[in-house]
């Protein structure tokens, strides 16, 4: 991100189309790199996503629209994404399967400091052998990014899915 | 609206299951038919869930003012939970009396009266039927009959039962009373987590697992499996073998009372047995497998209330997990998660954090809904085959540790005579 645009949003002063439009691009590579951590079921590389004080929520529709505060997978800090990473890699017994993250309608809600509201669709599709390839997961992330000096992480990352239910588990993250 | 009698019941079960013979050994052995045979869901679900049993439909919490309502699932028959206005909660089927159509669209809200969408017939919070658009007809033509009796056609209205808030129903007006049905251990535990204080609801979690309901009931009445499968639990001392334990049958076996004890993580004799505990591994975050103490008995316990509910207390995360049956081969667990209105700000936020043990999600639970998919392709086609169930001997009385298969047992011993094999 240019040192300008930086100043801007540690001012407040609205971003022009084309500061706008570079943080865009910033948001989507951290957005499909993420995705991609996913698809590869590299769990060590998920946790690198998130600042220490995150908090990561895949939660359904019905839950977030009510505002109920139990998530189907919930990390409340690092240690807890840590953790689950951990648990995946090494206690989860799960059939093997290959998932692809598709994304679309990246939006900035809001910028204000070094803090940064976005969202964006996704759609994952599983791939399971025996079976028909099927959408698992289909929702919206509602993100607050923030500026570290390793570059845009995850302060907060919930996975908000529309489907009533989850088809069977929900082993990676979303 | 009287219960359908069991001579006419029997007389619809046409098909294969009546030509179904259980194995000879009895209640050591399931065939695996009972997952797989259409015809044997149809009759388990008007035996069990249309019989006199009591369903678990809702926490009261969850419909907590005048109107509020929430829709449910007796086995494959949605239902409407809800609020009347005199605080009483009604329960419903929701199918319009007239064509069928399902009257409340809607997962949750509230409600004055319930109108169908499609000829707007309308009915007050108990089910019965108020009003009937154009029953007179118009300009003197059409209408009703004169002998079309309202009072006969109101949605069909359930027994209901409030135990310490949570909301049970049967479809049948001849059930024994709540406490009679589930006895008094079973009693003893539903009130453990039930005591009559405010109940707060945390979310919800719902999945579709690919295997009959029975397995996932069953799931619940096995903690030999838990101590091997689930190297999440063994290795934080969540669930060991090696803790202390009980494995109560209750009733006729239908229900069934599963104990154990946090333990915390060590190694012992018995995790030379245990190859997935892995003692090289520790958590970042203790809290997660760091339980309050909430209660005085430090049991960690899981409850099977047949035919609908696993009832759930592991640390300090408390569920219901509700039962629907979808077919032979298909079943959803809906996950209620809840705590107490009286919870400090600690023991809320460790309720949330210890909810990534369980669901569809779960440190424990992933490894369940793997496994009984594998089950049901496993029973897929086998229906000359079965499986054996004699882990702790062949009887079905109560035992005091986890090594023990005599819940499924006394639950197929119930079953078998309940379905007439």
């Amino acid at each position: 991100m240019p040192a300008e645009t930086a100043a801007k949003m540690e001012s407040g002063e609205a971003l022009d189309r084309t500061e706008l439009r570079a943080l865009k691009q910033d948001l989507w590579e951290l957005y499909e790199d993420y995705a991609q951590a996913c698809d590869r079921q590299d769990f060590q590389a998920w946790t690198t996503f998130f600042t220490q004080d995150c908090e990561y929520k895949a939660i359904s529709r019905e839950n977030f629209d009510e505002a109920l505060p139990h998530a189907t997978l919930y990390c409340d800090g690092l240690g807890m994404v840590k953790d689950r990473a951990m648990a995946l890699r090494e206690t989860a017994v799960y059939e093997p399967r290959h998932l692809r993250h598709f994304l679309s309608g990246l939006r900035v809600t809001s910028v204000a400091g070094d803090s940064i509201e976005s969202e964006a669709n996704f759609l994952v599709v599983e791939s399971m052998s025996g079976r028909e390839s099927r959408i698992v997961f289909v929702g919206t992330y509602v993100d607050r990014v923030v500026r570290t000096p390793q570059g845009l992480k995850f302060q907060s990352r919930q996975a908000v899915f529309d489907n009533y239910r989850v088809l069977v588990s929900l082993v990676v993250p979303i | 609206m009287a219960s359908i009698p069991l001579q006419q019941t029997e007389s619809r079960e046409a098909g294969e299951a009546a030509e179904r013979r259980w194995p000879e050994e009895g209640h050591t052995r399931i065939p695996y038919w009972v997952y797989t045979d259409e015809s044997i869901f149809k009759k388990e679900m008007q035996r069990f869930f249309h019989g006199p049993t009591w369903n678990y439909v809702a926490l009261d919490c969850e419909v907590p003012n005048p109107g509020d309502f929430k829709r449910s699932w007796i086995g494959n028959s949605q239902v409407v939970v809800v609020r009347d206005k005199d605080g009483s909660i009604n329960v419903v089927e929701n199918r319009c009396a007239h064509k069928g159509a399902l009257v409340c669209w809607k997962n949750k809200g509230n409600a004055k009266d319930f109108t169908c969408p499609y000829h707007q017939w309308n009915y007050d919070l108990k089910g019965n039927l108020q009003g009937v658009p154009l029953k007179r007809g118009a300009l003197g033509q059409g209408g009703m009959p004169k002998d079309f009796d309202q009072k006969k056609w109101g949605l069909r209205k359930l027994q209901v039962t409030n135990r310490g808030g949570s909301i049970w129903a049967s479809f049948d007006p001849e059930v024994p009373d709540f406490e009679t049905y589930c006895g008094p251990e079973m009693l003893s535990y539903v009130d453990r987590l039930f005591p009559g204080k405010g109940l707060r609801l945390l979310g919800y979690s719902r999945q579709i697992i690919p295997c009959n309901w029975k397995m996932y009931f069953e799931n619940l009445k096995d903690p030999y499996h838990a101590t091997l499968l689930h190297a999440f639990f063994i290795t934080f001392g969540l669930w060991r073998a090696d803790s202390k334990s009980e494995s109560i049958p209750c009733s006729d076996g239908r229900h069934g009372i599963m104990v154990s004890r946090n333990e915390g993580k060590k190694t012992t004799e018995a995790t030379k047995d245990m190859s997935r505990f892995k003692g090289e591994f520790d958590l970042e975050d203790k809290d997660t497998v760091t339980p309050f103490p909430e209660f005085p008995d430090r049991k960690v316990v899981g409850l099977t209330l047949f035919p609908s509910v696993v009832l759930q207390q592991q640390a300090n995360t408390l569920g219901m997990r509700h039962i629907i049956p979808l077919s032979a081969k298909e079943v959803e667990v809906s996950w209620t998660f809840f705590g107490y209105e009286d919870d400090t700000p600690e023991l809320a936020r460790l309720r949330l954090r210890h909810s990534n043990l369980m669901g569809p999600a779960g440190f424990v639970s992933i490894d369940d809904s793997e496994v009984l998919t594998q089950c049901q392709f496993g029973a897929n086609g086998a229906e000359d085959s079965m499986a054996v169930i004699e882990m702790g001997g062949k009887d079905t009385e109560p035992q005091d540790h986890m090594v023990t298969e005599v819940l499924i047992r006394s639950f197929y011993r119930f079953y078998k005579e309940a379905m007439g094999f």
